[in-house]
């Protein structure tokens, strides 16, 4: 009895009193190996079957190089957009009060919630050449819809929120006294925001624009619509897959999956260093 | 150099924070501002440094109008409760960016930057630790940053807003003393915001008692501790125990005793007494001109004796020397005490 109770009180005296550890880990390794691991690994598994040199042929193909060029630049061009706007929005947010504020505030997240076929008709109609807006910018020789413009508009459109949610908390926590001080220092409205108040929410900045990278990467539905999907001009990746599968091209799909993968996870792994680096004052 | 300020007015929506304040602040002067949290204080700080802008009256730093400057035109120095240091730069960083940014004129060469901030660094003892970010430096240091940053810009005037409100007691004492050596060296005229009247007494030349909006007393610390002026400013002060008298004949009776009166008699009638801790003596017993109470606690405290003592159904508190009281005391015990001295109001 003594030996035991003994026994309990010594794991007691190394047990943190943050409770759950271990229900915690076991609940994330299992639910990312089921969600995450086990379908990427079966993505990883599948195009060997036509062995390395048939997957390198699959993904040098000038037309996959074409969609996969597309998919990033223009998400990144988009991700890019969106820093700089959503910036703004979650400036004017969080540091002005005016009226119809919250309304904008809910609209931000709009994007999250429409389906993004509706959102991808919607802006079609908006930038065909008749459209509303496409009506004014087609004199001008501005073509949007069915280019590569058009895949960055649409991929703008999802990727606002990201940023402005991610920016906005940051922004609140900022203090005012940094930007007094840096006033009476002598620092002009300029000076300070470059120097004392960008380099605070540049990593939050960087995390939503890998969120708002990510997501346009990945995205199909909205702009199959506006895209117009000419093979080498504005087809993306994602497409090429589903078009690949159609024609039971499963070791194609699978390989382009696998490049876009890969790139992926490259680009979100240098944006992660870019970020410790950008937040190397806040490590002890 | 020298601040005036005349009728100072700052609302905020209906309610006036500082209500028409005069005040003149000497060159080279080290100037509290004393008061209870809303009294004030840190608004009127803050419109010396040209961060709130007063709604009336004038403010002129070394003769010059300064009511509605720009906070870098006035050459003031400005040092935050909560430092507001910028986290993403060294200790060096922060203590150069008043010499880097661009509307210095002439331009500083990075090399003699490079010696302003390491002789300022060294002026605060953190010279060891300037590549260090601001996360990795103790409250106290920081604050130490914090006003090597202020300093570097060679301001006429230093403002300090409760400076050292977020220190623990020990670091405080330190700094106080620390701040007290910097301004004598420096001479730059210093005004500082304090809640903390034994910090104003302590520090301050002269010490600025604010109550709603609206300026009490100023004077030296002796003076405003010796003569309050109010009622408010004596029970600020650690007024003690305030006490229903009646003055009559030069002196003021409270209880059927006379105790003798340090400030302006107040007409003869009912009246209000402040008797401080430290004032008050043990008595033999039936001693003419003593009071009657009985002790309800007692708290060694270091050096002192802190008696809680009940007079006719009123706590008063008494502090004696703790090594000179010799007469056994315990709890229950029925004592005789003479009040030394007493500030009374009327009222």
């Amino acid at each position: 009895m003594s030996g035991a109770s003994g026994f309990s009180l010594f794991k007691r005296r190394n047990r943190s009193i943050i409770p759950g550890f271990g229900l915690t880990l076991g609940i994330t390794l299992t639910h990312l190996t089921l969600i995450v691991l086990i379908p990427l690994a079966a993505l990883m598994i599948r195009p060997w079957d036509i062995g390395l040199s048939g997957f390198w042929h699959q993904v040098t193909e000038t037309r996959v190089l074409a969609a996969l060029r597309l998919s990033f630049g223009a998400a990144f061009v988009a991700a890019a957009i969106n820093a700089v706007f959503g910036l703004a929005v979650a400036w004017m947010l969080v540091r002005y009060d005016f009226w119809g504020k919250r309304v904008v505030d809910a609209i931000v997240d709009l994007p999250f919630a429409l389906p993004t076929a509706v959102a991808g008709i919607a802006l079609t109609s908006l930038y065909a050449p008749n459209g509303w807006v496409g009506q004014y910018l087609d004199p001008l020789g501005i073509k949007v819809a069915y280019t590569p413009l058009g895949v960055v508009v649409a991929l703008t459109f999802i990727g606002l929120p990201f940023v402005v949610r991610t920016v906005q908390p940051v922004l609140e926590e900022l203090d005012t006294e940094l930007e007094e001080a840096a006033a009476c220092l002598g620092a002009t409205r300029f000076e300070t925001f470059i120097r004392v108040i960008f380099p605070v929410i540049f990593p939050a900045l960087l995390t939503g624009f890998a969120l708002a990278l990510a997501r346009a990467v990945g995205e199909y539905g909205s702009v199959i619509f506006i895209a117009g999907n000419m093979p080498m001009v504005s087809e993306i990746a994602p497409l090429l897959i589903v078009i690949k599968l159609e024609q039971f091209n499963y070791a194609g799909a699978a390989s382009v999956g696998i490049a876009m993968l890969i790139l992926s996870f490259i680009m979100l792994l240098v944006i992660n260093l870019l970020q410790r680096w950008s937040r190397r004052w806040a490590g002890v | 150099m020298s601040i005036n300020i005349k009728n100072l007015t700052k609302r905020f929506g209906g309610f006036a924070a500082v209500d028409g304040i005069d005040l003149d602040i000497q060159s080279g002067e080290l100037m509290a501002l004393l008061g209870p949290s809303g009294s004030g204080k840190t608004t009127l700080l803050r419109m010396i440094g040209g961060l709130d802008f007063a709604d009336e009256g004038t403010l002129l730093i070394e003769g010059e109008d300064a009511t509605v400057s720009e906070p870098h035109a006035r050459r003031v120095g400005f040092v935050f409760q909560h430092y507001a240091l910028f986290r993403h730069m060294s200790v060096f960083e922060n203590v150069a960016f008043g010499l880097r940014v661009s509307r210095r004129k002439p331009k500083i060469s990075d090399a003699d930057i490079r010696t302003r901030v390491m002789n300022l660094l060294e002026l605060v003892q953190l010279a060891p630790l300037s590549g260090r970010y601001p996360n990795q430096l103790s409250g106290g240091q920081r604050q130490r940053v914090a006003l090597a940053r202020a300093l570097a810009t060679e301001p006429r005037v230093l403002l300090l807003d409760e400076p050292f409100g977020a220190l623990d007691a020990k670091v405080r004492k330190e700094l106080r003393r620390w701040l007290r050596d910097i301004h004598k060296g420096m001479g730059v005229t210093t005004v500082f915001v304090t809640h903390d009247q034994e910090e104003a007494l302590e520090l301050a030349d002269r010490v600025a008692i604010l109550n709603k909006g609206r300026i009490e007393q100023v004077g030296t610390p002796a003076e405003v501790y010796d003569n309050p002026a109010s009622a408010f400013v004596c029970d600020f002060l650690g007024g003690g125990t305030r006490l229903d008298c009646v003055v009559a004949d030069g002196a003021a009776v409270i209880a059927g005793a006379r105790v003798p009166v340090v400030n302006a008699l107040p007409p003869a009638g009912p009246a209000t007494a402040y008797i401080r801790a430290h004032d008050i003596d043990l008595a033999e017993p039936g001693e003419a001109g003593t009071l009657s109470a009985t002790i309800r606690l007692i708290q060694p405290v270091g050096p002192q004796l802190r008696l809680d003592l009940n007079l006719d159904g009123k706590v008063v508190e008494a502090v004696l020397d703790r090594h000179a009281t010799t007469t056994p005391l315990t709890p229950g015990q029925t004592v005789s005490l003479r009040l030394r001295r007493a500030n009374v109001y009327a009222g």
